[in-house]
């Protein structure tokens, strides 16, 4: 076992020195009072103020209390009293003592002189002490330099920005079966094994051994030097009087800062090594600088300097990075053959294509190239996390090449036998797992008799995770005006498969108002709930009363995000696929695995959800009214879904306000009618628990976004903006910013 | 969670490419789909924005040589490195068989590395999977750019714990070292699969 190195504090040295000349100076001054006590004596000479003894006695604990006052600043009061009590007690000491030694009369309590003329020396080596923090000392005393550094480093450390937020549970724990202290291991100060265990990413290793080393053994008194020129660009722009350059030669060592060694160490297993500005603030002449300091803090990132990493690895010891441990030995990788090889580059090409390996037995999944990878377009904005960017996407080979993957997994005629289980018929359920079961007569599409045979069914394998699936009622599908066909639930299964890797779902089927609703949702999600939102929106989808063919119905804002996409003609009896996600889910990609979904159904089917023109539903029941003045200046920040003129309604209903934001020429009454009734439905599904603020159609390149104001906003109007767009992520963020602005307005 | 399924004598792995945005991640798959023969690869799923930064994930499924008269095939995935796609991220982490760590060289992406690696190992742990267990290795891209810390320093700051992993250096774009990378993690992918099959602890469909 290696001895443990002794750990140093972080300043040690350079406290103890001034302590050590404090000791010297009182003791030095104490042979001074007693050399200069006795030539007194000698001489005749009576050291004292000739004061009566009344006016002498309260002279020393108030000489002491200033002294202490004006000796250690900023004390509490508790300190001041108790500090002041100690030294006039160490005056009544040796008061006492010179009497006794001079043999004059003893008189208690001793005048103020002559002990009086060495006690205020006391107050050299016991200041710390009677200050109590360093801390407090460091910030309101001026310490010399590189004090001011340490004091610095010592109170920047606890808080520097290693962790970036992250708990220390959620930082990386050291390897199985090291997570014990290791042997050998310095016994760290806290702030600094916390550090080393938020900052450490990795086990314990001869590199990690050795910083843990340099840094027990690291003390503040060496630094490194940083450039100044590589830091400026940091640092406010008028932060100086005059040029940098001459600011730069103008520093305490000319062109370059000095940052203690040690704060660097600490954080160089970060990969980002940064100082507080009070680590350089001293280096700076005074009379240079143009702020204040807590200005330039203002001004830094949570008020630190970050040093270019290449100039502090530079001044490391090499050793440090050169004590990596060997390379795991994966024993018998040598027995496995290079999986993937290159052939030497065909003419023209700057990469080989590989010939098909001896042995390699051909995939069974034949998928088309895709040469490029498919991009989305460039105009698209890179923030958006989540918009229809991608249904510029083909997914449709890959996904079906995903699937295929899963569906080579389950068994065949010619595995060995497995265990067979059986559970009640299952119908949509059966079919939406059926690519990790084997398929079963129901998932061909006829719908499962209540009676129907026990089928053999094989035992889902717990590997890849699987939309978990809940087993609808018979009763449920048989009230349905007829079964989902077998091209429907491909369609279905299909969503539900694909949405797989990124969401587990629950899948349900439901009959409302003689409309089938395929219900996907996130685990967790009431499906009661989603069932009564749909129920709510499920009359808008039709051709009578929307003013363009609903393709799909997306409901945000709320928890969970609802997509409706209708798979058939709603009064053919749908069927209609709700989706339901939980915040954060993938709205975007649900959104295109669900229309195309639809487009096969469509396909497959032979119809299309369509040809709503809104010819079918009843005048709107709202009022013209003049678009406030301010709707103008709102307008121009939808650039999204292109040029729109601004108009107003008011539901004759609930006197609410619509402000619209439609391309010329669009009919505004009808929209606006839509919208207010979408509105409605929105506000009947918010009684039912499930609130949401936004409401997006989708039709065809046509966006309309209906945007309600958000409860207990001062203004509370609804926006509707609509149009044909290429950006409908963008198109929604400049609503909710215009929504946004008009309640600020 | 490796797969074999004993009936066509085929086994599938999943190998995850984790790293921090814009390291290169995309670009190892778009390499490695460029230079497959068609027969032993399928399509490259990439969602990415105009800036070519990965919306939700990569995925290029390949098929390889035979290994112990089993088909292997790897499911190549990416995750979108930014931060607040997390959760996208620990989704694709699920019943991964191999990870290969892809770092971005430069001086100024080094925090962001240390970052991830910490991210990875924390969604590892919602999963109860362990680092130390699961096959990785630590691909330092970008080493064409002149910006570059040297491969010490990415060593001691991603590679230091008790087991390093192996390393290599690479420009994913011309194709160095992707291919490297990849035959390494695959072989330790195998070599882990093939050990818990024969410690029958694999699933047998």
């Amino acid at each position: 076992m290696r001895s443990e190195p002794r750990v140093v504090r972080p300043g040690a040295r350079g406290r103890s020195r001034p302590k050590r000349a404090g000791w010297l100076v009182a003791a030095g001054g104490l042979l001074v009072y007693a050399g200069l006590v006795s030539g007194a004596v000698l001489a005749g000479i009576r050291l004292d103020m000739g004061l009566p003894w009344w006016v002498a006695q309260p002279v020393a604990p108030v000489i002491c209390g200033a002294l202490v006052w004006l000796g250690v600043r900023r004390l509490s009061w508790e300190r001041w009293f108790g500090a002041t009590l100690v030294l006039w007690a160490v005056h009544l000491a040796l008061g006492a003592l010179t009497q006794a030694a001079t043999g004059q009369s003893s008189i208690f309590p001793p005048p103020p002189l002559p002990a009086l003329l060495w006690v205020p020396l006391l107050l050299l080596p016991l200041q710390d002490v009677l200050a109590g923090s360093r801390e407090r000392r460091d910030r309101h005393r001026g310490a010399p330099d590189r004090t001011r550094v340490v004091a610095a480093l010592a109170r920047q450390e606890p808080s520097t920005p290693t962790t970036s937020g992250m708990t220390e549970e959620a930082a990386p724990s050291p390897p199985q079966g090291q997570g014990a202290p290791r042997e050998g291991s310095a016994p760290r100060s806290e702030p600094e094994a916390g550090r080393a265990a938020r900052s450490a990413p990795v086990g314990p290793s001869p590199a990690q051994r050795l910083l843990d080393d340099m840094l027990a053994r690291e003390t503040a008194g060496e630094a490194i030097r940083i450039s100044f020129e590589r830091i400026t660009g940091q640092l406010p722009s008028a932060a100086f009087h005059g040029p940098l350059d001459r600011v730069g030669a103008a520093l305490a060592e000319p062109g370059y800062l000095l940052v203690p060694r040690r704060l660097a160490l600490v954080q160089l297993a970060e990969g980002l090594v940064r100082a507080g500005w009070e680590v350089v603030a001293d280096q700076f002449p005074r009379s240079l600088l143009a702020v204040t300091d807590d200005e330039i803090r203002r001004h830094l990132p949570d008020g630190q300097l970050v040093l270019p990493l290449d100039e502090v690895v530079a001044q490391m010891p090499p050793e440090l990075f050169l004590a990596a441990g060997p390379l795991a030995d994966v024993p018998d990788i040598e027995s496995f053959p290079l999986p993937f090889q290159r052939l030497p580059a065909a003419a023209g090409e700057d990469v080989a294509i590989a010939e098909p390996l001896p042995g390699v037995a051909q995939p069974d999944v034949r998928v088309e190239t895709t040469e490029e990878p498919a991009l989305i377009d460039d105009r698209l904005d890179a923030s958006t996390p989540e918009s229809s960017l991608l249904e510029l996407v083909d997914m449709e080979a890959g996904l079906v090449t995903a699937d295929a993957f899963e569906a080579e997994r389950w068994p065949t005629d010619a595995t060995p036998p497995m265990e067979m289980t059986w559970e009640p018929p299952r119908a949509f359920a059966d079919i939406v797992a059926g690519a990790s079961q084997p398929r079963l007569p129901q998932d061909e599409g006829a719908p499962p008799a209540a009676d129907a045979p026990p089928a053999p069914e094989s035992p889902v394998p717990a590997v890849a995770p699987r939309p978990e699936v809940e087993t609808i009622t018979p009763a449920a599908v048989q009230a349905s005006p007829r079964g989902p066909s077998a091209e429907e639930i491909a369609s279905a299964r299909r969503v539900a498969a694909r949405l797989a890797p990124l969401v587990p779902l629950d899948v349900d089927a439901q009959v409302v108002d003689e409309v089938l609703l395929f219900t996907v949702s996130s685990p967790g999600l009431d499906r009661e709930q989603c069932g009564d939102v749909s129920r709510l929106m499920l009359p808008l989808l039709g051709s009578s009363r929307a003013p363009w063919p609903v393709e799909q119905l997306t409901l945000r804002g709320g928890a969970p995000t609802v997509v409706m996409t209708p798979l058939g003609a709603l009064a053919d009896g749908g069927p209609v696929l709700v989706s339901a996600l939980s915040p954060g889910g993938s709205l975007a990609l649900l959104e295109i695995v669900c229309r195309r979904a639809a487009a096969g159904h469509a396909k497959s089917a032979g119809r299309r959800n369509g040809g709503a023109n809104g010819a079918g539903r009843d005048e709107p029941d709202v009022i013209d009214v003049e678009p406030p003045r301010r709707l103008h200046q709102v307008a121009s920040t939808l650039g999204a879904v292109g040029p729109v003129t601004v108009s107003a309604l008011r539901d004759a209903e609930t006197e609410e306000p619509f402000y619209l934001f439609l391309p010329a020429g669009s009919d505004v009454r009808s929209i606006g009618g839509f919208a207010a009734e979408v509105a409605r439905a929105l506000r009947k599904a918010a009684e039912t628990g499930v609130v949401f603020h936004s409401a997006v159609l989708r039709s065809g390149r046509r966006r309309m976004v209906i945007r309600l104001p958000d409860p207990g906003a001062a203004r509370s109007s609804v926006i509707v903006a609509a149009g044909e767009t290429d950006r409908p992520g963008l198109a929604y963020r400049q609503v909710e910013s215009a929504a946004l602005t008009l309640a600020a307005l | 969670m490796s797969m074999i399924n004993y009936a066509k004598k085929e086994i599938s792995f999943k190998i995850v490419y984790y790293g921090a945005g814009v390291v290169g991640k995309t670009a190892n798959l778009q390499y490695i789909h460029r230079c497959l023969p068609d027969t032993n690869r399928g399509n490259l799923i990439s969602l990415a924005t105009g800036d070519e930064r990965t919306l939700f994930f990569d995925f290029l499924p390949v098929s390889t040589l035979s290994v112990r008269n089993f088909t292997a095939k790897f499911q190549l995935y990416t995750v979108p490195g930014q931060v607040f796609y997390n959760m996208t991220r620990k989704l694709v982490l699920r019943g991964v068989d191999g990870i290969v760590f892809v770092a971005d060289s430069q001086w100024d992406r080094l925090h962001e590395n240390v970052e991830s690696l910490r991210n990875l190992e924390e969604n590892l742990k919602e999963y109860d999977y362990d680092l130390d267990a699961t096959p990785y290795v630590i691909q330092y891209n970008k080493r064409d750019l002149p910006n570059i810390a040297p491969i010490d320093y990415l060593e001691f700051l991603l590679n230091r714990r008790a087991r390093r992993v192996p390393y290599f250096e690479a420009v994913a774009l011309d194709g160095h070292g992707v291919f490297d990378t990849l035959n390494t993690v695959s072989r330790m992918v195998l070599v882990s699969g093939f050990a818990q099959e024969e410690g029958g602890r694999n699933v047998r469909v």
